[in-house]
This record gives structure tokens, C-alpha cells and sequence, in this order.
């Protein structure tokens, strides 16, 4: 990683560095420098000055006896002793060899100084050249004159030099006291450029630290600005983390977890502390589940390969389970090496419910549409055998013992399709506002003959409860059906409980399926404390001919009859059971704010017949329309019969006299019954219309839209039913 | 944020560049100081100021030094003047002011004109080094040490001269003797002669006087022999020497001692310069001739400085 503070601190390290070496440099150079000159200075001076003080010295030594000889004699030569003549000529003897001596000295001498240069001495060695040439003059003259006044000169000679000898040493001693000043000028001077550049290398590292410091806190500074800019980056991936409904967790290479969000927790009903260090397996439902997992994930991580999906169930602490979609990824490095697990698990089980409950509804309505289509068929069928069995039954001639089981089979099949459409919500309903409490006081009695003895039977109802629409004939026969299950659960006794409430349902209500409004309804729920059932059982408690009692006992059409009825009301029915926990039958009923009519009993009454009216038949089946024309005549009608809508036409425009139009609603001839009762309608309102249909869909839907006397009649009908449709049409 | 930052990074960098500038300053202000700070002030002299001690008549200083002065401006090829102070005080302060190049300084003087102004010893007398110092008593005295005369009494002469105070304190203090306390009675005459005669009338029993003026006394009649005892004579001394200003040219310096030192007693004018001077010839000084007198004075500077008003 390169930053400009790395490259800063390798910078200053270099001028460091650098200055380092220059100073050394410096110091060593002022050091050589310095110690060379002192020592060299050292060096001339000691050695000229050695030799000098030597000259000094053999200078001394050689005449101080001569002077001593020359003051002896003197003051002998002041005593005018002629005796001591020989003394002198003794003491002139000694001057030669000291002079040579002294020459010699002096020769050495002078060429040192001759080399050396030092000025200081120079005048005094000159001036004792010349005076040992005057001691020598003097010498030779005193020789000769043996005369005081030679004597005289001479000894002044000898003190001349004498006394140059003593400025010689002492010029010495001069010097040495200079040249120690000197060299403690040198020393001082040396000293004085080491501390200076002491000085320097102190202010330098001092500017350098300064700079590098500030340079440091303002990279601290970026770092912090980042630091902080992550920290919040991380804060709101956290928050993210912890806001999202899926469960979230984080796992090493070898599946323990280390992170898990909120949402996971809830989904596995654990604290953090319970599923942190865990394996990501652990709480997953099922040994061999837990492995797949385990080898999957270990095969992420060996292999590399691609984040995948996983649905499986997840064990909760409390030991309900999950289902969930865990996707997994391998997160991995800059190089591509996995660096751990990171799994986002969705909990699906509300999905699946929802789903399992869509097929369900989707599995009734088909059942419904083909039961439905079915029963329609049979139920033509059934029209023209009943229809011509009951044709036959009028002939007198026949006989009637074979007839008898025609018409009771005939009309068991009628009975069987009508509970066969009352499933697939294909029946006939006459919906009237219902007062339930009303209903169920008119059926006790038959309820408790059918329940028997050794069942309670309790009802409870809510006082302000409203009334029903619903159709209450079929509403009893649901409730009887329901009443017979309950007691075929409790064949040793028990208690059914019959109550009803007022009830909202909110569009989330469990109670509430797949498609229905949610609004106010009546709830009427029958508990009983029989076997129950168990779950295998329930889910397919209304499907049509599914029974559990034995061959023979019954049908298997009495909860999917109420089912379907239910159902085609706008209600909606559940069943909660538990094997040995009893049954729960809840049936909503769509709440109806109308009054209640007070119910009267239909009076039985002969079948209406007709005054020779004419009636036009409409109907494309053949048979069909042979049995209506059939029973119309037997009726006291007068019966014309056409195939199509077309043929109808030309009927009417003919001008022939028809007081009743008898149609069929589906009609070949790409115009249906409805259409052309309209029609009929249109040309003149008095018209008389009763229309026929096989699909009680097709009657619900036209029921009452062609006005309030128009009559839909559902085939197969029976003669009465044609009968009074048409008198309370015709008047 | 990244700007504020920036702007920071190069007010570093240019704090930075000051601080070496400052330093190459600094530096090259130090070298400067080093290398120029000696040679500052180093003169010759248009003119040559030599003082001498007052210790005679103007005329009679003028007639004894004319000769080396004439002497001194042929060799040097330098106008020379003689400059005669007051005193010994006023001698000290012209040299101190400056406006003495050159002059004759008695020890004493020497050693503080050195310490206080820096001169600086040039030549000397032959004669300068070979200072005695006689410690005379009565010829009947039976004491034949100075050790003998504990708690007798005993005479200095002047108190600022160096061969009747300050030298023989000094020998004194080497033997271990200090004055005030071996003896009964520690008092200055005030000149060598009083001192002599002190000690011939019995008014001390001890006293130390300059070797040369008895002598001088002997001579003249002023003492007649036989009326004082040396009790001991000191090792030789240095006393008088000539010293210059430490400013002046350390060549001109130089060619001055050597012109001082080329005076020879076998050359007959120089002979002449010579014998005004009371010299057989010039010899260069050293520091080290007075050290023994600067000691001494330094410790009678001590104790003076707790008996005020003792000293000079």
C-alpha cells in the first residue's frame, strides 16, 4: 500500500540520512584538519626548537667555563700579577674546541631553520653567526696582543653570545606558550564547527520531526474521516441487516456461524448467544436433511460452485417447524478464495399454506365443474325417463307395479343429481332472509329423533343475531346432513352443540378463503365430541362420494351437498378436528338486513290444469320437447311445438294464437331463450314467457330479470311444478 | 475535507523549508563568527606610545630613553613617542584606555595591567630575572633562620612593590610562613631604604628589602657595612618587563621583540641603549616569569577581599 506518508517518511529518512553523512563528513574532515595542523605545527616547532634550545644549551656549556677562566683572570689582571700570564694563555687554549664545538651546533641549527621558516628566531640565530665570528675575531686578537683590552673585547664577545644563548631558550619557552595558544585557538575553532553543525543537525531533525508529525496527523486524520465514513457504512448495512423480514447469517468456511439478524432468530426461535458458534445445519429439521445440507455446503466451498437454493425446514426451539428458501453464497476473496458462507433465508410457510389452500379451492371447482356437467346429463336423461314414465303411469292399461320402480329410480336419480349440482353450486336456490333461531326451534324435534337418546344436543344463540340469506330448505337439509355426521362420530353418546354469533371477517381471516369478500356474516358452528378425524381425512371431508362409514351407510354427498350449498350462498364452511378431539363444523352464512317474512306452509292442492290455452314449445332436444308437448296436452293446453327460435318466429308472425311461450334457454340458432323473450317482450310487453334450463346457472341468472312473472323453470321439473308455473302465469 | 488537508501538507512543507533555511543561517553565522572573531582589531600602529614608569624627572626619564626610542624608530621605521604617565595608577589606566602601546611595567603592575587588560609580555632586562630579595636584621641578632624570628616583629617595604612585599610574601607562603600570624608585629615601611634603617635602628627585628638597594646603599655611603645581616637572600625573580597591547599585530609584535633582542652589549651603540637601561641585554618574556608573583598577589586579593582597604 503506497500512501504520500510512506513516501514522506522515506523522503525525510533520506535527508536524514544525508545530512547525517554530510555532517559526518564534515566532522571527520574538520577533525583531520584540525589534528593535522595542530600536529604538524606541533611537530615543526618541537623539532626546530629542540635542536635550537640544544644550541642554547651547547652555547652555555661550552663558554660559561671560559667566561669563569676569563673573570679569574680578570681580576688577577687587575692585581697586575704577570704570574697569571700563563693562566690566560691556558684559558685561550679551552675557546678553540668549545668553538668548534659551537660551530658545529650551529651549522646543524641553521639549516633547520633554514627549513622551517619561523621568523621568531631568525634575527636572534643570525646575530649569534655574527657573534661567534666576533668571538672568534676577538679571540685571534687577544691571542696576539695578550693585552687587557683584548681580554676585555673578548669577554664582551663571550657575554654577547652568552646572553643571545639565553634569548634563544627563552624565545623557546615563548614560543611553546604561543603555540599552545595556538592550538587552543585550533581546538576552540574545531570546536565551534562540531557544535555548530550539532546545532544544525538538531534544528534539521527537529524541523524534520515537526514536519513528519504534522504530516502524520493529517494522514491520521484522512484515516479517521474513512474509519468513520466505514463505521457509518457498516451502521447502515447493519440496519439493513436487521430490517429485512428475510433471515440473514454469516458463516466460517467450516459452517459455524458468527452473525445472524433479528429476523433469523424468530425464524429458529433462538437468542443470538443460542445460535452464534452453531453449526449453519443445526437447526434444520431432520437428520438427513441436516447432512444434504452439510454436503452441499462443503461442496460450495471445495468446489466453487454457484450460490444455490435450498427449501427444507427449520426446527424451532419449541419444536414447530418452518419452511423456508435458504439461498447460500460463497464469499470469497480478491484471489477468488472462499472466505466463508452467507446464507438469506425466506420463510415460506404462510406461502405454502396459501398455496396448499389454492389447490384445494382449485381441486373443489373442478370436481364441481365436472360433477356439475355430469349431473346435468343425467339429469336430461333422467327428465325423459320420468316424463315418459309418468305418461305411461296415466295410460290406464299399464301396469303399474313396473312402472312404480321406474318412477322411484327416476326419482332417486333426480334426487342424487340434485345433490350432485347442490355440490358443484349448480342448484337451484331460492336465497330468503333467514332468522336462524326461527329455523332451528322448527327443526328440534326432528333433530332430537334423529340424534337419538343418548346425545345432548345444546343450542345457543347470540339475541341480537342477524338474519341469513340463504335458501331454507337447503339451509335445513345442511344443517340434518351436518347433525347425522355428528352423531355417526359419537356412536357411544356425546354432546352437540349448535351456536351462532354475529362475525367480521377481515380480508387476512383464516376463515376467509381465497377469493371471498370479506364483510359481516352469521357463524353457526356445530361441535360435537365424537372421534374426529384426522388430517388425511380432513382434507378431503368434502369431496363428493369420499366417505368413512361403511359400504352402504352412506352416500359420501352429505358434506360436499353442504360444501357446495354453503359455498353457492356466499358463505364459506371449515372443519376443525383432531382424532379424539371432536369435530367443529363452522358454517358463515352471508348476513341479510332485510326483514324476515313470516314462512307459510304451501298448501297441497290438486295440479292446476289448463282451459284449452295454446302454448309454443321451444326446445331443440326432440325427446324433451315431445314430453313438455306431452305433459301440456294431458294438462288441458293446447301445445304447438317448434325446434329453434327461427321456427318460433314464424309461429308468432303467422299470426296464430299463442297465449304462452314455453323456451328452452339454450337454443341453437345463435339466439338463446333469454334473447328472445326479449324480443317477444319488446313487441309486446303482454307476452307470456316461461323459459326451461338445465343449468341452474343460466336460471339464477335470468331469474327475475324478464320481470316479476316471468318463471324459469329447472329441468328436470316435475308435472306439477310445469303446472303451476304455468297457472301463476297465465292467471 | 481533502483541501483543508492538502493546504495543511503544504504549510508542513514550507514550515519545513524555513526551518532549513533558519538553519543554514544559523550555520553559516557560526562559521562566520569563528573564522572572522581573531582577526578583528589586529593593528600596526601608525605611532609607537611607549610609557615608562615615573620613577624619576620627566628630563632625566627623557635622557634614559631617547637613545632606545631613536633606537626603536630607525629599526622599525615607526615614529615613536615616550608618554609619561602620573603615576603607576595612571600608567595602568592609559594602558587600559589605550593609549599606551607599548610600556615598562614594574611586576606587580604587569600581573593586573595582564588580568584586567590583557597585555601582553614582550622582552625583558637581563637583569629583570635576576631580582633578589635580602631579609635583613640587626648584626648582633642571634637568629640565624627566618624560623627563628617567630613572634618578632617584621617589616615590608613598599605594599605595592614586588620585590619589598609581594616576593617575599610569596617565598614566606612556600615555606609555609604566613606573616600576619608567625609574626608579633607585620608592618610596611613604605621604601626599601626606611625598611633598611628600620631594621638598623631596632624599630623591627626582621625585615625584607630589594637585593640591588643595598647594594646601591653600600655603594653610596647610605649604609655603611657591618650595620645589617642578610639573614637569607630569595631565589632570583623577575620584576620589570616590557608588555604591549594584545591588539596590536602579532608581526609588528614580533619584529618589536626582535629589535629589543638584537641589542648587543658587544655592539657599541648598542652598549650605549644598553647602559641607560641598566641592561647587559633584552631577553624575551614570559607569562610564566610572573607566575609565582601573580599567585601571591591573587591570594593577598583573597584575603583583601575580607580585610578592605589591606591591599594596594
Amino acid at each position: 500500500m503506497k500512501t504520500p506518508l510512506y513516501g514522506r517518511i522515506r523522503l525525510y529518512t533520506y535527508l536524514v540520512i544525508a545530512t547525517l553523512t554530510v555532517s559526518f563528513a564534515v566532522a571527520a574532515a574538520a577533525f583531520f584538519y584540525y589534528d593535522v595542523r595542530i600536529e604538524s605545527q606541533l611537530d615543526r616547532v618541537l623539532r626546530v626548537h629542540s635542536r635550537t634550545v640544544q644550541l642554547a644549551a651547547s652555547i652555555r656549556e661550552q663558554l660559561l667555563p671560559v667566561r669563569a677562566l676569563l673573570d679569574m683572570h680578570h681580576l688577577a689582571a687587575g692585581a697586575h700579577d704577570e704570574s697569571h700570564h700563563s693562566d690566560l694563555e691556558a684559558v685561550l687554549s679551552a675557546l678553540p674546541t668549545a668553538l668548534y664545538n659551537i660551530k658545529n651546533d650551529f651549522t646543524a641549527i641553521a639549516q633547520v631553520q633554514q627549513a622551517s621558516g619561523d621568523a621568531a628566531f631568525k634575527p636572534v640565530v643570525h646575530k649569534i653567526e655574527r657573534q661567534i665570528a666576533e668571538l672568534e675575531r676577538a679571540y685571534a686578537a687577544a691571542l696576539s696582543s695578550q693585552e687587557a683590552a683584548g681580554v676585555r673585547v673578548l669577554r664582551s664577545a663571550l657575554n654577547a653570545l652568552l646572553l643571545s644563548a639565553d634569548q634563544l631558550r627563552r624565545l623557546h619557552h615563548v614560543a611553546a606558550e604561543d603555540l599552545d595558544l595556538r592550538t587552543g585557538e585550533l581546538t576552540a575553532e574545531r570546536n565551534i564547527i562540531l557544535v555548530s553543525l550539532v546545532l544544525v543537525l538538531a534544528v534539521l531533525s527537529v524541523a524534520a520531526l515537526v514536519s513528519l508529525m504534522s504530516q502524520i496527523r493529517v494522514t491520521l486524520a484522512r484515516q479517521e474521516e474513512t474509519d468513520r465514513s466505514l463505521l457509518e457504512r457498516e451502521k447502515s448495512y447493519r440496519t439493513l441487516v436487521e430490517t429485512v423480514p428475510n433471515g440473514i447469517i454469516e458463516a466460517d468456511l467450516t459452517g459455524t456461524i458468527f452473525l445472524a439478524n433479528k429476523a433469523y432468530e424468530r425464524m429458529v426461535g433462538r437468542t443470538d448467544s443460542e445460535i452464534i458458534g452453531e453449526k449453519a445445519w443445526t437447526f434444520v429439521s431432520g437428520e438427513e436433511e441436516k447432512r444434504r445440507l452439510e454436503v452441499q455446503l462443503g461442496e460450495m466451498v471445495r468446489l466453487g460452485s454457484a450460490p444455490s437454493l435450498v427449501t427444507t425446514k427449520l426446527l424451532r426451539k419449541d419444536g414447530t417447524e418452518a419452511d423456508v428458501e435458504i439461498a447460500w453464497a460463497c464469499e470469497r476473496d480478491s484471489r477468488g478464495n472462499p472466505t466463508g458462507l452467507v446464507a438469506v433465508i425466506s420463510d415460506v410457510t404462510a406461502r405454502l399454506q396459501l398455496e396448499a389452500s389454492l389447490r384445494q379451492s382449485q381441486k373443489m371447482e373442478a370436481m364441481g365443474q365436472l360433477t356439475g356437467g355430469v349431473a346435468h346429463e343425467f339429469n336430461n336423461l333422467l327428465g325423459i325417463i320420468q316424463g315418459n314414465a309418468e305418461l305411461l303411469a296415466d295410460n290406464q292399461e299399464a301396469d303399474g307395479s313396473l312402472l312404480r320402480p321406474i318412477l322411484r329410480a327416476a326419482a332417486r336419480g333426480s334426487n342424487l343429481t340434485r345433490h350432485l349440482l347442490a355440490f358443484a353450486r349448480q342448484q337451484p336456490l331460492h336465497p330468503r332472509a333467514i332468522d336462524i333461531p326461527d329455523l332451528l326451534k322448527g327443526m328440534s324435534e326432528m333433530l332430537d329423533r334423529a340424534l337419538g337418546e343418548s346425545i345432548d344436543m345444546e343450542i345457543r344463540t347470540d339475541p341480537s343475531l342477524s338474519a341469513v340469506s340463504a335458501d331454507p330448505t337447503q339451509l335445513e337439509t345442511a344443517l340434518l346432513n351436518l347433525a347425522l355426521n355428528a352423531r355417526d362420530a359419537m356412536p357411544s353418546g356425546g354432546k352437540l352443540r349448535i351456536e351462532c354469533s354475529n362475525v367480521h371477517l377481515d380480508d387476512g381471516d383464516e376463515a376467509v378463503p381465497p377469493g371471498r369478500p370479506a364483510g359481516e356474516y352469521v357463524l353457526v358452528s356445530l361441535s360435537d365430541t365424537g372421534q374426529g378425524m384426522s388430517d388425511e381425512v380432513l382434507r378431503h371431508a368434502f369431496e363428493p362420494f369420499y366417505t368413512t362409514k361403511q359400504v352402504g351407510k352412506g352416500t359420501g354427498l352429505g358434506l360436499a351437498m353442504v360444501y357446495g350449498f354453503v359455498e353457492q350462498s356466499g358463505g364459506h364452511i371449515s372443519i376443525d378436528s383432531r382424532p379424539g378431539g371432536g369435530t367443529t363444523v363452522r358454517l358463515y352464512l352471508p348476513r341479510e338486513n332485510g326483514a324476515v317474512p313470516t314462512t307459510e306452509e304451501e298448501e297441497r292442492t290438486e295440479v292446476p290444469r289448463g282451459h284449452g290455452e295454446s302454448v309454443l314449445v321451444v326446445e331443440d332436444d326432440r325427446e324433451m320437447r315431445e314430453l313438455v308437448v306431452t305433459m301440456l296436452n294431458g294438462l288441458g293446453y293446447r301445445a304447438t311445438e317448434v325446434s329453434d327460435v327461427a321456427a318460433a318466429r314464424a309461429v308468432l308472425e303467422r299470426g296464430d294464437s299463442i297465449d304462452l311461450v314455453l323456451s328452452d334457454v339454450m337454443l341453437p340458432g345463435g339466439i338463446n331463450g333469454v334473447a328472445f323473450a326479449r324480443e317477444m317482450l319488446a313487441r309486446d310487453p303482454q307476452s307470456k314467457v316461461i323459459l326451461m334450463s338445465g343449468y341452474p346457472d343460466e336460471v339464477m341468472k335470468y331469474d327475475g330479470d324478464l320481470g316479476p312473472d316471468r318463471i324459469m323453470l329447472s329441468k328436470p321439473f316435475k308435472r306439477r311444478e310445469l303446472a303451476e308455473s304455468l297457472r301463476s302465469v297465465l292467471g | 475535507m481533502g483541501h483543508a488537508l492538502d493546504h495543511e501538507a503544504r504549510a508542513a512543507a514550507k514550515r519545513l523549508s524555513a526551518w532549513i533555511l533558519l538553519c543554514a543561517l544559523l550555520s553559516g553565522l557560526i562559521l562566520f563568527l569563528s573564522g572572522c572573531g581573531p582577526e578583528e582589531g589586529a593593528a600596526v600602529p601608525g605611532k609607537l606610545r611607549i610609557g615608562v614608569l615615573p620613577d624619576e624627572e620627566e628630563a632625566a626619564l627623557r635622557d634614559r630613553y631617547t637613545p632606545l626610542l631613536r633606537y626603536l624608530n630607525q629599526v622599525l621605521d615607526v615614529e615613536v613617542e615616550l608618554v609619561v604617565p602620573r603615576d603607576y595608577a595612571s600608567m595602568l589606566s592609559s594602558f587600559a584606555a589605550g593609549e599606551i602601546d607599548l610600556a615598562n611595567f614594574g611586576g606587580v603592575t604587569f600581573v593586573k595591567a595582564n588580568e584586567a587588560h590583557g597585555a601582553e609580555p614582550l622582552v625583558l632586562r637581563d637583569i629583570d630575572l635576576q631580582f633578589t630579595t635580602f631579609f635583613l636584621s640587626r648584626p648582633d641578632e642571634p637568629r640565624q633562620t627566618i624560623e627563628a624570628f617567630q613572634d618578632q616583629r617584621f617589616a615590608f617595604g613598599s605594599e605595592l612593590s614586588t620585590s619589598g612585599h609581594f616576593m617575599p610574601r610569596y617565598f614566606m607562603q612556600a615555606e609555609g610562613l604566613v606573616p600576619e600570624r608567625f609574626f608579633s608585629t607585620v608592618e610596611y615601611s613604605g621604601s626599601h631604604d626606611a625598611t633598611v634603617y628600620w631594621v638598623r635602628d631596632g624599630k623591627v627585628d626582621l625585615g625584607a628589602v630589594n637585593s640591588e638597594v643595598v647594594d646601591a646603599m653600600l655603594a653610596d655611603g647610605r649604609l655603611v657595612a657591618g650595620e645589617v645581616r642578610v639573614v637569607l637572600e630569595t631565589p632570583p625573580y623577575a620584576d620589570y618587563v616590557w608588555a604591549v597591547q594584545a591588539s596590536l599585530d602579532p608581526d609588528f609584535v614580533s619584529r618589536l621583540r626582535s629589535a629589543f633582542l638584537e641589542l648587543s652589549p658587544s655592539n657599541d651603540a648598542d652598549a650605549e641603549i644598553l647602559s641607560r637601561l641598566g641592561a647587559g641585554g633584552f631577553l624575551p618574556a614570559r607569562n610564566s616569569d610572573f607566575e609565582r608573583l601573580r599567585e601571591v598577589i591573587s591570594s593577598l586579593e583573597a584575603a583583601g577581599r575580607d580585610q578592605p582597604g589591606k591591599a594596594e
